[in-house]
C-alpha cells in the first residue's frame, strides 16, 4: 500500500538534506514506530507522507514515496489527503469551527460530503471515538485527549488508507494514552495503516509492530519494537524507554499533612499505565526518613477555591526543603499545576498559608518556569536573555560574567550570540530554567519541562535539574513524565482527586 | 478556554434569540439610515423603534451602564466644543435642535450594536458569515480571525504573565514608562513570534483539511423565526415612517 | 500538476491570487490586531491616548511584519478589509466608510505594484502602510463630518483622536521593522 523507496529531501535554503534515502513499506493494517532525535527528520517524513510536498514544503525531493501507486506530490494535497491524513501536535490549532460535530461535518464539506450522508458518517466517526454525546459541545471546552479524540474522529471520517501522527504523546497524562491507545487500535482493526512518530516509546507497545529510528535524516535503525528493549540500542540511539515507567517509590514531601476528607486512599484509580504497588499513605508524612536540611516552604492547611465554586486540597500541610526536588504528579485537571502556581503565588489561597523562612509566599522569592518556552524568551540573544533575568534593564560587566557562568552551567555557553527564538525545543527548555536561576529564589517550580523531549534531552534536563536543586532552593517538577521522577526527583506527590493525595515511604 | 469564556459568557441567545444574520442586517441598515437623515424628529422615530428592539433584547442594567457611558462621552465632546467656541467663534453651538442630531445618530447605532455585541456568540457570528455569499478571498481569512481572537486572546494573558514572573512584582506602570522598549520587546516580541508559528501550524492544518476559500463554512441553513421576520418587518416600518418625517418636515436631504 | 485556465468563480473566490496559507496568515494576524486591541482597551480604557497610540503601534508593527510574511499585491487591502468587517461585527463600526477605504488602498497598492512590488522591493511596505493609515483617518473625518455636520465642533474630538493614533502607526512602523530584521535573524521570516 505504502512503498517509500530511496526517499531523500533538502529544505530550501538548507546545506544538509533532512532526508537521506529512506525506504520502507507498510501494508494495510499495519503500523510503524518512527522515532529518533529531535531533529532526526521525523516531522519532514510525515509531511511529505501527508502530500504536504511540494505545496508547503518547499525544497528538492528525490526517490519515491508510492500511497496505492500514486507519487506523493504529484496530487495537490486536498486529493492525496484521501488516502493519507495527518495529526500534527497542536490539537487545537486543527478546529476551524465551534463545535465538535460542526467540526467533523467542516472536513466532510471539505471533501464535498454534505447533507444526510455527511450526518451519517459524522455520527459514525464519533460513535468511535465515543464523542458522540460530546457532538454538540464546544471545542475549547474539551479536555486535550478529548481534542485529540475530535481531531482524529474528523481526520478518519472520509475512510482513509493511512493515518500520520505527530507526537501524539507530548500533552496527554497516561490516562488519556492508554484511551487513545484503544482508539488506535479500534481504527487499525477497520484496516487503517497507522505511523506514529513519537519520543515516548512505552505506551505503543504491542499497538506499533514496526520499526524505524532516523538520525540526521537517514535511517538509523529498521527492525520491530521488541528491538528495543535492548538498552544498548537505546542509549545509542538517544531513545527513551521502551517499557513502562516503573512507578517511583519515592517519599512523600515532609510534614505532609494529608486532607482529613475524603480519606486519603487506595481505592481511587490509579492513573499510570502500570499502576504501583499498593501504596502505603503517610497520613502525617512523619514515617518517612528525614534528613536534616533547611526547609525553604511551608505550607499549612491550603485550601484553594476556582471561580466557579469547585474546592481543592481540603486543608493540604506540607514543607518543601532546599536543595530537594519534588514530584507533584497525578491525571491532568487533578489541580497539579493550581498548587505549583500558588507556591510561587500566582494564585492566592482561599485558606491557609504558605511561607519562605517565614515570609509570605510571592513571585519576589519563588520562581515559575510555565510549559510555553516560547512566551518567556523576549531578548535578541541568549545571552541578553539571561542579562535581562539578572539585571532587569540594568547591564553591567559583573552581570554579563555571572550570565556567562549560567550559561556554561546549563551546556548553553556556545549558543550565547545565537537568537533565543532559533534554539531547538530542547534547548530553549534549558534556557528558561537557566533564566528561572537567574536570581536567587526559594522556590523554583517547572510545568511539564520535558513534554516533547527525546531520551538524550531528558536526561539532559534531569541533570539541570538536580544541579538547579544543588544551587540551593528547592524544586517542585509538576509532570506526567514518570521518566523524569525517576531520574531526578526525591520526592513524590500524587494528586488523585480534587482533595485527594497520595504519597509513598521509601522502601 | 478561559480567553473564550471570557468574551462569550455574557452571550445568551437574547431574549428574542434573533438569528444572527438579522442582528447584523440591523446593524447595518441603522448605520446607514442615521447618517442620511438630517431632521431630529426623523431621527427621533429612529431612536424610539432602535430603543424597543435594544430594550428587548438587552438586560436593563446593561443598556443602563452604555447610557450611561454615552452620556459621559457626549459630556466630553460637548465640553471640547465649548472650549473651541472660546478660540473659534464659528464653533459655538447653534440652535439645540441642531446639537442634538449627532447624539441622536450615536443612540441609534448604539442601540442596534448592543443585541449584536452582547447576544451574538463569536462562533455563530462565524457560522452567519459563512452562509453570506462573501468572496472566499474575504471569508476564509475573516473566519480564521473570528476563530482565533480568542486563543490569541488566551496567549495574551498568558504572556502577561510569564512577564509578570519574570520581572517579580516591578511590572508596574512606572517601571515599564521607564522603559518603554524593554516593554515592546517583552510583550511584544513573543506575540509575534508565537504568531508566525501559528500561522504556520495553521496554514498546514487548513491545508490537510482541504480547506479553500470556496469551502461553505455555514453548516445547516437557517430557518428565520417568527421573531426575525417581525423585527425585520418593524425596521422597515421604522425607516418607512422616518422617511416620511424627513419629507414631510420638508429640510435639507444630505445624502 | 496541469495547469489550467481560472473560471470567474475560482477568481472571486480568491484562486490565483492567493494560496490557502496566505489567506490563513491573513486572518491570524487580523485576529491578532484585533485581540491586542481589546486587550489594550481592557488593560487602559479604549480613550486614553497612550491606549490609542499603543493600539495604532501594535496593529502597524502587525502590519509591516504581515506584509514580511505575505508579501504580494492585495495583502495590505484584504488585511483592511478583515479588519474592518471585523469593527464592523463586533461594534458595528466603519461599514459607511468601508468601500471609500477599501478603495484608498487598493490605490495605494497598486501605486507601489507600479513601482516594483512588495516582493521585490520590501522596504515598500512602509510607505504603504504609512499612506494608507492617513488614508484611512482622512476618510474617517469626512464620514465623522457627516454624521455631526449640524456641529462641526464635535469634530474637534475626532481629529485629536485621530492625530493620537497616527503617532502610533508611525512609531509602530519603526518597531515592526526591527522586528523583521531580528525574525529574520531567527529564521522566522525567510527572505
Amino acid at each position: 500500500m505504502l512503498n517509500v523507496n530511496g526517499l531523500s529531501y533538502r529544505h530550501a535554503h538548507a546545506g544538509r538534506p533532512a532526508l537521506r534515502n529512506v525506504t520502507f513499506a507498510l501494508g494495510p493494517g499495519q503500523s510503524l514506530l518512527l522515532t529518533g532525535r529531535s531533529g532526526s527528520g521525523k516531522s519532514t517524513l510525515l509531511s511529505i507522507l501527508a502530500g504536504l510536498y511540494p505545496h508547503f514544503l518547499k525544497g528538492s525531493l528525490e526517490g519515491q514515496a508510492l500511497l496505492d501507486g500514486k507519487q506523493a506530490g504529484q496530487d495537490r494535497v486536498t486529493e492525496w489527503g484521501q488516502g493519507a491524513r495527518l495529526m500534527l501536535q497542536n490539537s487545537e490549532a486543527q478546529f476551524f469551527a465551534g463545535t465538535v460535530g460542526e467540526e467533523v461535518l467542516l472536513t466532510l464539506r471539505c471533501r464535498g460530503v454534505t447533507g444526510a450522508q455527511a450526518d451519517e458518517m459524522a455520527n459514525d466517526r464519533l460513535g468511535v471515538m465515543g464523542l458522540l454525546n460530546l457532538r454538540d459541545h464546544s471545542v475549547f471546552k474539551l479536555s486535550e485527549g478529548q481534542k485529540q479524540k475530535a481531531v482524529l474522529a474528523a481526520l478518519t471520517a472520509l475512510r482513509p488508507k493511512l493515518l500520520l501522527l505527530d507526537e501524539p504523546s507530548a500533552n496527554l497524562d497516561p490516562l488519556f494514552l492508554s484511551d487513545l491507545k484503544s482508539v488506535l487500535k479500534c481504527l487499525q482493526k477497520e484496516g487503517l495503516a497507522l505511523i506514529v512518530a513519537d519520543h515516548r516509546l512505552y505506551w505503543l507497545h504491542d499497538l506499533c509492530e514496526k520499526l524505524i529510528v532516523l538520525e540526521d535524516g537517514q535511517v538509523a535503525f529498521e527492525g520491530a519494537f521488541g528491538d528495543l528493549d535492548s538498552d544498548g540500542l537505546r542509549q545509542k540511539l538517544g531513545l527513551r524507554s521502551a517499557k513502562a515507567p516503573k512507578p517511583p517509590k519515592l517519599p512523600g514531601p515532609r510534614d505532609l499533612k494529608l486532607p482529613s476528607a475524603p480519606k486519603p486512599q487506595t481505592s481511587a484509580p490509579t492513573p499510570t499505565p502500570a499502576p504501583p504497588p499498593a501504596p502505603t499513605p503517610t497520613p502525617a508524612g512523619g514515617a518517612a526518613p528525614q534528613a536534616k536540611k533547611e526547609i525553604a516552604v511551608t505550607v499549612k492547611n491550603l485550601y484553594f477555591a476556582y471561580p466557579d465554586g469547585r474546592e481543592l486540597f481540603g486543608g493540604l500541610s506540607l514543607s518543601l526543603a532546599a536543595g530537594e526536588v519534588t514530584a507533584l504528579t497525578g491525571p491532568s485537571g487533578r489541580g497539579k499545576t493550581t498548587l505549583a502556581r500558588l507556591l510561587c503565588g500566582l494564585e492566592k489561597p482561599l485558606r491557609g498559608t504558605i511561607t519562605y523562612d517565614g515570609q509570605n509566599a510571592g513571585l519576589k522569592l519563588g520562581q515559575v518556569v510555565l510549559q510555553n518556552a516560547d512566551h518567556q524568551l523576549y531578548m535578541p540573544t541568549v545571552l541578553s536573555e539571561v542579562v535581562l533575568a539578572i539585571g532587569e534593564g540594568r547591564q553591567s560587566p559583573d552581570i554579563k560574567a555571572r550570565a556567562m557562568e549560567l550559561l556554561e552551567a546549563f551546556n548553553l555557553a556556545p549558543l550565547a550570540d545565537r537568537h533565543p527564538q532559533s534554539l531547538s525545543g530542547g534547548e530553549k527548555q534549558r534556557l528558561v530554567v537557566a533564566v528561572g536561576l537567574a536570581r536567587p529564589t526559594k522556590l523554583l517550580a517547572l510545568d511539564e519541562p520535558t513534554s516533547g523531549l527525546d531520551g538524550h534531552n531528558l536526561t539532559l534536563m534531569a541533570n539541570e535539574i538536580k544541579k538547579a536543586a544543588q544551587a540551593g532552593p528547592a524544586v517542585l517538577v509538576v509532570t506526567h513524565d514518570l521518566e523524569l521522577v525517576n531520574l531526578c526527583a526525591d520526592r513524590e506527590l500524587e494528586l488523585i482527586g480534587p482533595q485527594a493525595l497520595k504519597a509513598q515511604i521509601a522502601p | 478556554m478561559r480567553a473564550l469564556s471570557r468574551i462569550d459568557r455574557h452571550r445568551g441567545p437574547g431574549r428574542l434569540a434573533l438569528k444572527s444574520e438579522t442582528r447584523l442586517l440591523l446593524m447595518v441598515v441603522a448605520s446607514i439610515s442615521s447618517l442620511v437623515l438630517s431632521e431630529p424628529q426623523a431621527l427621533a422615530v429612529l431612536v424610539s423603534f432602535s430603543a424597543l428592539y435594544a430594550v428587548a433584547e438587552t438586560k436593563p442594567k446593561t443598556l443602563l451602564i452604555a447610557y450611561l457611558f454615552m452620556a459621559v462621552m457626549c459630556s466630553i465632546a460637548l465640553f471640547f466644543v465649548w472650549v473651541l467656541g472660546f478660540v473659534f467663534p464659528l464653533m459655538r453651538s447653534s440652535a439645540l435642535s441642531m446639537a442634538i442630531s449627532p447624539f441622536m445618530r450615536l443612540a441609534v447605532t448604539m442601540n442596534a450594536m448592543l443585541p449584536l455585541a452582547l447576544n451574538s456568540r463569536l462562533t455563530d457570528l462565524a457560522m452567519a458569515l459563512g452562509r453570506l455569499r462573501l468572496p472566499g478571498l474575504i471569508r476564509l481569512p475573516l473566519m480564521v480571525t473570528i476563530r482565533f481572537i480568542p486563543t490569541i486572546l488566551n496567549d495574551m494573558i498568558q504572556l502577561r504573565e510569564a512577564v509578570g514572573i519574570r520581572f517579580r512584582g516591578r511590572k508596574g506602570f512606572l517601571f515599564w514608562l521607564r522603559h518603554p522598549i524593554t516593554w515592546w520587546r517583552v510583550f511584544f516580541q513573543p506575540l509575534i513570534v508565537r504568531l508566525i508559528r501559528s500561522a504556520d501550524e495553521l496554514a498546514m492544518a487548513a491545508e490537510l483539511k482541504g480547506l479553500e476559500p470556496n469551502t461553505d463554512f455555514g453548516g445547516q441553513p437557517q430557518t428565520f423565526s417568527g421573531y426575525d421576520r417581525l423585527t425585520m418587518l418593524l425596521s422597515a416600518l421604522a425607516m418607512v415612517l422616518a422617511g416620511l418625517v424627513q419629507i414631510a418636515i420638508g429640510s435639507h436631504w444630505h445624502a | 500538476m496541469a495547469t489550467k485556465k481560472l473560471t470567474w468563480n475560482e477568481i472571486w473566490n480568491g484562486r490565483g491570487l492567493f494560496e490557502t496559507r496566505e489567506l490563513v496568515t491573513i486572518g491570524l494576524f487580523s485576529a491578532a490586531a484585533k485581540a491586542s486591541s481589546i486587550m489594550l482597551a481592557l488593560i487602559g480604557g479604549g480613550m486614553n491616548p497612550l491606549t490609542l497610540i499603543l493600539k495604532s503601534a501594535v496593529q502597524s508593527a502587525l502590519l509591516v511584519v504581515l506584509l514580511a510574511k505575505v508579501p504580494k499585491s492585495g495583502t495590505l487591502t484584504l488585511s483592511n478589509a478583515i479588519g474592518m468587517l471585523l469593527s464592523f461585527l463586533l461594534m458595528g463600526q466603519h461599514v459607511i466608510s468601508f468601500p471609500a477605504v477599501l478603495l484608498g488602498t487598493i490605490t495605494v497598492e497598486l501605486l507601489a505594484h507600479f513601482l516594483g512590488g512588495l516582493a521585490r522591493r520590501p522596504w515598500l511596505a512602509i510607505p504603504m502602510i504609512a499612506s494608507s493609515e492617513l488614508l484611512v483617518r482622512v476618510i474617517n473625518v469626512g464620514v465623522s463630518y457627516l454624521g455631526v455636520r449640524e456641529q462641526p465642533g464635535l469634530l474637534a474630538m475626532v481629529l485629536i483622536v485621530s492625530a493620537f493614533s497616527y503617532l502610533g502607526i508611525l512609531l509602530g512602523l519603526a518597531g515592526g521593522l526591527k522586528m523583521t530584521k531580528e525574525l529574520r535573524r531567527a529564521g522566522l521570516i525567510q527572505d
